[in-house]
């Protein structure tokens, strides 16, 4: 196979992203490993090396000595087509070995337009599409990520998911496939005791039913699986495994740089944020443990930049003993910091004096909505006084570029809403050249980042409907028409791709067809402009008589029956309907710190947060 | 400042890592061996690395080098020793030195060609390898930043040896290199490929040595 592919990789764009062989990528001996596992992430390498769970996992397995983790990433199509016209099945970068002959494939599920390239690359690898036409024990199809949280539209062509922290259960998995290689055990066997371990869904042991109207009417486990799985999490979160070395791409990736990891789960409970639920409770590492993780990383692959990773970065409580201790050797080093996910109430100056000794790049900022009313609704308490001191200060420190995030079609939106939007926007502008201190000679961007709201499982708009495309468009249309600055640039996302997510953010197995007919109709990177084809998924709802609509634009009550209610994340469905109710009748909820909001994730823990 | 320049060779999996890649690749290796580069100043300071000949994708090489300055003196053998440990699997340095000559004086470089031609035995090939390189005039298209042009190649063609190596033919040749006139291994077969008809099936390009205008090693 080496001879055939060194001769395409000659004919194909960026070889760099098929050949492996990047620094710290982990090369064993074949014959002395037990356990072979594919890490799979359903898209070009360039996202998937920016990944920080495959680090973690990849570092995790191969410190095991008889057990040997590759990476596998989706082909884009030039290579894709060489590899169909001359058989070569998908293979591990690290031993050009192909996955089909592995124990173990693993995908990580992070956002929804990346499941037909989850089908793709199982044929590609000559892997039989669905798990009731797989009969070996090997290779056994597993996935997880944040998107394992409603899994149904992948249950027939996944064998097990993993439902949240992955870092002991994957082991555990990895340590009953070696005993069941050794005793011989069927596909089914495996799949069985694998159900009883904590954390561990094997969807093809629960049948469900449906009521005339299309909403379930049961799900009912079998052979032992547990009726409620309930997800993974690392107690002792300073104590959890993190590489000390990262595999370092020669090509640009879209992340390319160390990171480390400051907390797990957010107190603030945005409530639209699926990661803001399902990621709880909140735990934080200590400084000490991450000043070293950071350090060890840039000694081992030489990266000039960290990032601080975290939901919300400037919530972390150690933050300004973080920086106290990485600033010296950063700067010595000339590494820079960069802080993703910075609030906007407490960006203190003290702060920014801080990120911007290293490098001054443009600030994001999220208000996510324009009126005070709306931002009450969706619970992102922030105020315009609050949005309006932060430009100030970051003005006044010489940035002359903001960029806002904002959502449309959120729930109860009005008119008055949308043009809120453009009204805080332009607030800024105007902010700018009130100020006698704004920088010399320049004049300010504001760039409104807009993204069409997707109501997701586990949080408190899991019952909501999305806005049909026709609303989207046209609030899309109206909020440009309302904008009235040359300084103000408005960005918006496409409105099919946010439909299509929100059929399968919450929909049921039912979809499995639609998303294999997808697939046949040639979607395989759906998360591209270029190779998204709304038409050709039309065509495989209608093909199997599903109407789209129903998972995405409707109304579901308290009561209903989720594809995902025999899935616990933590927080509770009482505390999801409280949020909601609370939501309608525009009352914020105070963040984890102020008060506990009693979501129920504290049990994971099994002590109080904070 | 010192000035320094490291040689290395480029081979297997390595080959594939375009020229950008390894300016990023030989920043990051700089760092981890703990080299003390001289960063440029200014608002967003790095390290100034410049390769004087450019590799192309795909070619492996046995003279490659790189230029940059040092903030302090090095012991030349310790930057080979300390590259070498943190390099990855391709990439290894074999010589550091203040450059003797400038990228400018570059005007040769020494190729070693490896191909099979399409259902020709190696024997066969040599022969239409042959007829065409005797041909008293050979053209090539040559893509220029102005557009493409009509190149006559046969002047260019130094020290053209042929001869089978097994199942293949080892092909090597002296080619202008550098600024002032680049011409690649890669062009003289496209312009063999289009003239006579045939399919080369196999192709592995090796650069060998690096001359200056007066043939001495460049250095």
């Amino acid at each position: 196979m080496n001879s055939q592919l060194e001769k395409i990789f000659m004919k194909v764009q960026k070889p760099g992203r098929y050949t492996g062989g990047e620094l710290n990528s982990v090369v064993k001996d074949p014959s002395k490993v037990d356990f072979r596992f594919a890490f799979c992430f359903p898209d070009l390498y360039e996202v998937g090396m920016s990944h920080l769970g495959m680090k973690i996992l990849y570092s995790l397995y191969n410190r095991e000595e008889n057990m040997w983790c590759e990476r596998v990433f989706a082909p884009d199509t030039d290579m894709e087509a060489l590899m169909r016209k001359e058989g070569i099945p998908l293979f591990g970068l690290e031993s050009r070995d192909p996955i089909r002959d592995f124990d173990m494939v693993g995908f990580t599920l992070q956002y929804e337009m990346s499941y037909t390239a989850i089908l793709n690359m199982l044929d590609l690898a000559g892997i039989p599409l669905r798990t009731s036409q797989r009969t070996s024990l090997a290779p056994m199809v597993v996935a997880g990520g944040p998107c394992a949280c409603n899994p149904e539209p992948l249950a027939d062509f996944i064998d097990l998911f993993v439902l949240g922290e992955g870092e002991e259960v994957n082991l555990e998995l990895a340590h009953l496939f070696l005993q069941a290689k050794k005793e011989e055990w069927s596909r089914g066997e495996y799949l069985r005791r694998a159900a009883g371990i904590e954390g561990v869904y094997v969807p093809s042991l629960y049948d469900v039913s449906y009521k005339e109207d299309g909403t379930i009417q049961s799900v009912t486990p079998r052979e032992g699986a547990p009726a409620v799985v309930h997800k993974r999490i690392i107690k002792e979160i300073d104590r959890v495994f993190f590489p000390d070395s990262f595999v370092v791409p020669f090509l640009e990736t879209v992340h390319d740089r160390a990171v480390i990891e400051l907390f797990r789960g957010c107190i603030r409970g945005c409530r639209f944020c699926q990661a803001g639920f399902i990621y709880r409770p909140f735990r934080e590492k200590n400084y000490e443990t991450l000043n070293k993780n950071g350090c060890d990383l840039c000694a081992s692959t030489g990266y000039d930049e960290i990032s601080l990773s975290s939901l919300s970065t400037s919530d972390y409580s150690q933050l300004e003993d973080l920086l106290e201790q990485m600033l010296p050797w950063t700067e010595q080093d000339k590494v820079n910091l960069s802080l993703p996910s910075l609030r906007i109430d407490n960006f203190s100056p003290s702060l920014m004096e801080k990120i911007t000794k290293v490098r001054k790049s443009g600030l994001t900022f999220a208000p996510e909505a324009g009126t005070q009313r709306m931002r009450d609704v969706i619970n992102k308490n922030v105020t315009e006084e609050e949005v309006l001191a932060t430009c100030r200060t970051a003005f006044e420190g010489g940035y002359t570029s903001v960029k806002l995030y904002f959502m449309m079609g959120l729930p109860t939106e009005t008119k008055e809403d949308i043009e809120g939007v453009v009204d805080l926007a332009q607030k800024v502008v105007d902010l700018f050249y009130s100020l006698p201190d704004k920088p010399k000679g320049k004049g300010v961007n504001v760039t409104v980042s807009l993204a069409c709201f997707v109501p997701k499982p586990f949080t408190p708009f899991e019952f909501e409907p999305q806005d049909t495309e026709e609303m989207l468009r046209e609030k899309q249309h109206h909020m440009v028409g309302y904008n009235r600055s040359k300084k103000i640039r408005i960005n918006y996302h496409e409105s099919k791709t946010s439909f299509l997510e929100a059929v399968l953010a919450r929909g049921d197995r039912r979809l499995c067809a639609v998303l294999e007919d997808a697939w046949k109709n040639g979607c395989k990177l759906d998360g591209w402009t270029e190779h998204f084809n709304y038409d050709a998924w039309m065509a495989a709802f209608e093909k199997n008589g599903i109407d789209g609509t129903f998972y995405a634009n409707r109304t579901r009550s308290y009561d209903e029956i989720m594809p995902w209610d025999h899935l616990d994340y933590g927080v509770t469905k009482q505390f999801l309907i409280r949020e909601n109710q609370k939501a309608h009748a525009d009352v914020p909820t105070p963040n984890c710190r102020e008060k506990c909001s009693g979501c129920g994730a504290n049990c994971l823990i099994g002590r109080s947060c904070f | 400042m010192e000035p320094m320049r490291v040689f290395y060779q480029k081979t297997g999996t390595a080959k594939y890592i375009s020229h950008l890649d390894i300016n990023r690749c030989f920043q990051r290796a700089m760092k981890r061996a703990g080299i003390p580069l001289w960063f440029t100043e200014g608002f967003n300071p790095h390290a100034y690395l410049t390769f004087p000949l450019p590799l192309a994708l795909g070619y492996e090489s046995m003279c490659e080098c790189v230029d940059f300055r040092l903030m302090r003196e090095m012991d030349p053998v310790e930057i080979v020793s300390r590259l070498n440990s943190v390099l990855p699997m391709g990439l290894n340095a074999y010589a550091a030195a203040p450059p003797v000559y400038k990228a400018a004086d570059i005007a040769l470089a020494a190729y070693e060609v490896r191909l099979v031609l399409a259902d020709t035995d190696p024997k066969q090939a040599i022969r239409i390898l042959e007829a065409f390189f005797a041909q008293p005039e050979i053209t090539a298209m040559k893509r220029t930043q102005k557009g493409e042009k009509e190149i006559s190649l046969k002047q260019y063609l130094h020290d053209l040896k042929i001869r089978p190596d097994g199942d293949e033919v080892l092909l090597t040749v002296k080619l202008p290199a550098g600024n002032e006139l680049n011409i690649n291994p890669t062009l003289v077969l496209d312009a063999f490929g289009q003239q006579t008809g045939m399919l080369i099936d196999q192709l592995a390009v090796k650069k060998t040595a690096v001359f200056t205008k007066d043939e001495k090693n460049f250095a």
